[in-house]
């Protein structure tokens, strides 16, 4: 008994508190929300679509974000299928509904910024794919994606984010 | 003096309002007090120094969005269930070797022994065995469908898991009747999580023999409208390696191979656009040591094949209808011995539509219809061995519907719903749901209120007892409360208390008769059931990750009212402790932690289990000395080569004696109890390869 409460007394003493801070879903939204601004598009929309395929927490950071932004129009949707996607400028993919990648970039070949948030989406065609390195938020950003998608980058994107090819 | 404190004030004023944020010094703490306005006109530079600097939270898992309590997509606080999440990050890291290590380390689980090498779960104090749990694996249930069970021992494996969530209370509302005690659903990897090929092999060792090896696959890729998806695993398995002694004092040591298990299953899935087909194949044989008088007993196998069309329908924007029409096909326990044979298989066609409405942001409604038909075969040659209609074959049907809305209000969710269940032998079956929950920034609350039900299996119909009295469905009631803080970004601690009642529960009977015939039949009893809580403390750093759980089940908390008097199945009793029952403990602890270092994982966890009491053969009724068993898994990610990962683990480092015990005492039938395994060497290996 005394040595299983060693054992139980290390392991408590092991997991005592510290005040590490962490909002990584808002971090995530105010990613995607500087993406407007650090990308162009052909005929730089006035107002912007931005629609969420699957259910993710980052929509509702979104949404507040959106309702903030003095500088340009937001607009925020969430559908649950890519066939309820209609046009829009941005379109955020959901980690449960990756596997609609490929049929995404099919489905919006041109002028719609696609991104992800799931380790190898990256390589596989999102335009720019948020992901976790050693617990630390970062994007990737494929410049063959973007090319075909018709979109540019700031040159600020890649200094930031972490090229990748298909 | 005037005009010069109002110039000075406005001098002030602009200097402050010119003042870049220094985002190079700023803490943690001071991050977490910018307004979503500074953050937005933060240049995207400032913004990842102070991505940077964050750690990361519990909000990922809490965040998670999970249905297994209601068909809609809500995260675990405001899920109207009690919620246990566990992600492949933690089955990895834990080392896990079966998904009973996983479900041990979640609050109110225990094993116990059943019979024929069975072992069977055990939920906040109650056996559940027969009926009582779901097991869902990507949607397919794989209760059998004779006796309505579960075989975990060496059965289920995790390497292909993505994540499990878990309802630790009733179901039957949504999923019906196996699902009276509680809901396991396995998500397993898919196209998009394998894309590629990916391979593992795990061998592990005991201290007298062999502990076990598996082969684990999976292949997937996603093109533009189709994607698939394969995996698989194969081993065999070793549920002790020390010496067991039958009720008739035949000793089995390691060399009798009476412990041997093998598993194989094969899960197959292919999307196009939104149509889903799904195929498992799923085998495991498990060997029992009762019964063959010291000879080698032969394997008791349970195969079971399922299949799966399914197809999302988004007929509006904010309608979404899902139909599918599902098979399964059983042949459990299947026992190929002369001395004891038994050959029987079961047949389950069903379909089920599924209406998921967005009527607002606010007002959620899901509702369905489903129905089944159920045949089953007796496969013996002998003609004598039939079932209660004196025929070789057997069928049923039932038809449920079920409805439930979702109201979501600032702080508040309603949750109302029910379904109800016609079957052609048992009748009907009503299991409504009523709950609360209330997410708040730093708490949550939830009140659940809900009824359930066991829906007697095939076998508990056909074994009617002596007197001719049919069996009906168990009726559960059950009332739960949850309180959970979430006190920084990185903690996150819940408290519920809840209290089961089952009424008529189906218990199963056995004797020999005089000419040594086996006389065995199920009927219902008065109730039986438990009053309890669980506390669950989970964090999360940059460092790792670890929870602490504490679970405690009581079926006789208080002589003062004879509702809490919950057991009255004498067959359950422990002979002078009312506050316990046989085979599962009272109280649970679990600890485990994980700590991170760059590709390095050093995963400890421990697991004390209180006194338990068990049949000890004979009609004995003894104690079984409390156990804490205590493991360790280190693994290191990208050894030598890139996608290599390689792990080793020790599982009870301290050599504990735990037994698998009967929870039940039968006349004639009770066994002493099934060692389990006692301390084990493991390492797994395993690789991806992108495609």
């Amino acid at each position: 008994m005394k040595k299983s409460m060693f054992l139980i007394a290390v392991f408590l003493a092991l997991t005592v508190p510290d005040y590490t801070l962490a909002q990584d879903t808002k971090f995530s939204a105010l990613l995607v929300y500087n993406f407007t601004k650090y990308v162009e598009w052909a005929g730089a929309p006035s107002a912007f679509a931005i629609t969420i395929l699957g259910d993710d927490p980052i929509t509702d950071e979104l949404k507040i974000i959106a309702e903030k932004s003095a500088d340009v129009k937001i607009t925020i949707k969430k559908v649950a299928s890519l066939d309820q996607v209609g046009q829009c400028d941005l379109l955020f993919i959901s980690p449960d509904k990756s596997n609609q990648l490929g049929a995404a970039i099919q489905k919006f070949p041109s002028n719609t910024l696609i991104v992800t948030n799931k380790d190898g989406l990256g390589k596989a065609g999102s335009a720019i794919n948020l992901i976790q390195v050693d617990g630390k938020l970062r994007f990737e950003i494929n410049p063959g994606s973007l090319k075909t998608s018709g979109l540019k980058a700031k040159p600020a994107l890649f200094k930031l984010g972490k090229t990748i090819e298909s | 003096m005037k005009k010069i404190l109002a110039f000075a004030a406005v001098a002030a004023c602009l200097v402050f309002a010119g003042e870049a944020l220094d985002v190079a010094t700023m803490t943690e703490k001071d991050i977490a007090k910018l307004t979503y306005a500074q953050l937005m006109e933060m240049p995207l530079e400032d913004l990842m120094v102070l991505a940077d600097k964050l750690g990361v939270s519990v909000d990922d898992l809490l965040n998670m969005k999970i249905s297994v309590s209601s068909k809609k997509a809500m995260n675990t606080r405001e899920s109207p269930g009690i919620i246990s999440l566990i992600t492949e990050e933690e089955i990895r890291n834990s080392g896990a070797r079966t998904l009973m290590d996983v479900l041990r380390l979640v609050p109110g689980f225990e094993f116990g022994y059943d019979i024929d090498g069975a072992i069977g779960p055990g939920m906040r104090g109650i056996w559940g065995h027969e009926g009582k749990v779901l097991l869902l694996i990507d949607g397919q249930e794989m209760n059998e469908l004779l006796y309505s069970t579960l075989q975990f021992g060496n059965h289920y494996g995790v390497a292909n898991i993505k994540r499990i969530e878990i309802l630790r209370g009733p179901g039957s509302c949504v999923y019906g009747g196996f699902a009276e005690l509680g809901v396991i659903n396995i998500i397993t990897k898919k196209s998009d999580d394998l894309n590629g090929v990916s391979a593992s092999v795990s061998a592990s060792t005991m201290a007298n023999d062999f502990g076990r090896t598996a082969v684990n696959f999976g292949v997937g890729k996603f093109f533009t409208n189709v994607d698939f998806s394969v995996t698989g695993t194969a081993g065999m398995a070793n549920r002790s390696d020390r010496p067991y002694i039958d009720a008739s004092d035949y000793y089995y040591g390691p060399e009798s191979d009476a412990a041997k298990e093998t598993f194989s299953n094969v899960n197959a899935n292919v999307n196009i656009k939104d149509l889903s087909l799904r195929l498992i194949y799923d085998r495991y044989a498990t060997r029992t040591s009762d019964y063959f008088d010291g000879e080698t007993p032969v394997y008791n196998s349970f195969d079971g094949y399922y299949g799966e069309v399914k197809y999302d329908i988004a007929a509006l924007s904010n309608l979404t209808v899902t139909p599918k029409v599902n098979i399964k096909y059983q042949i459990p326990y299947n026992f190929l011995d002369e001395r004891y044979p038994y050959d029987r298989s079961a047949l389950r066609f069903s379909g089920n539509t599924i209406a998921n409405y967005d009527y607002s942001e606010k007002l959620n409604i899901v509702a369905g219809a489903e129905g089944y038909y159920d045949y089953a075969t007796d496969r013996l040659d002998d003609p004598e061995s039939v079932f209660g209609n004196d025929e070789k074959n057997i069928s049923y049907y039932n038809v449920s519907g079920f409805a439930q809305g979702l109201l979501k209000l600032p702080h508040t969710n309603l949750v109302a719903g029910g379904r109800i269940d016609g079957h052609s032998a048992f009748g009907t079956a009503f299991s409504p749901r009523l709950g609360i929950t209330g997410p708040f920034e730093k708490w949550h609350y939830k009140a659940i209120f809900s009824r359930a039900f066991r829906a007697p299996g095939i076998e508990n119909m056909n074994l009617p007892s002596p007197d001719g009295t049919e069996i009906t469905p168990e009726r559960t009631t059950v009332f739960e409360v949850e309180l959970g803080a979430r006190p920084t970004d990185n903690m996150f601690l819940t408290l519920n208390v809840f209290d089961i009642t089952i009424t008529d529960p189906i218990i199963y009977f056995y004797y020999s008769d005089n000419d040594g015939n086996d006389v065995e039949w199920y009927e219902n009893q008065e109730r039986s059931g438990s009053t309890g809580f669980e506390l669950e403390y989970r964090i999360k750093y940059g460092w790792g990750y670890g929870n602490v759980t504490y679970s405690y089940a009581n079926p006789h908390i208080t002589d003062k009212f004879d509702f809490f008097d919950k057991n009255k199945v004498p067959s359950y009793e422990v002979p002078g402790k009312e506050n316990m029952v046989l085979g599962l403990p009272q109280h649970k602890l679990t600890l485990n932690g994980c700590w991170l270092r760059g590709s390095l994982s050093i995963n400890p966890s421990l697991i004390y289990i209180s006194q338990r009491f068990g049949s000890f053969g004979n009609g004995i009724i003894d104690k079984e000395k409390p156990s804490l068993i205590t493991n360790i898994f280190v693994q290191y990610k990208n050894l030598l080569t890139n996608n290599l990962t390689a792990g080793i683990g020790v599982y009870n480092i301290l050599g504990q004696k735990y037994d698998y015990l009967q929870p039940y005492y039968v006349v004639d039938s009770d066994l002493p109890p099934h060692p389990g395994p006692s301390r084990e060497f493991t390492l797994k290996l395993s690789y991806d390869l992108g495609l």
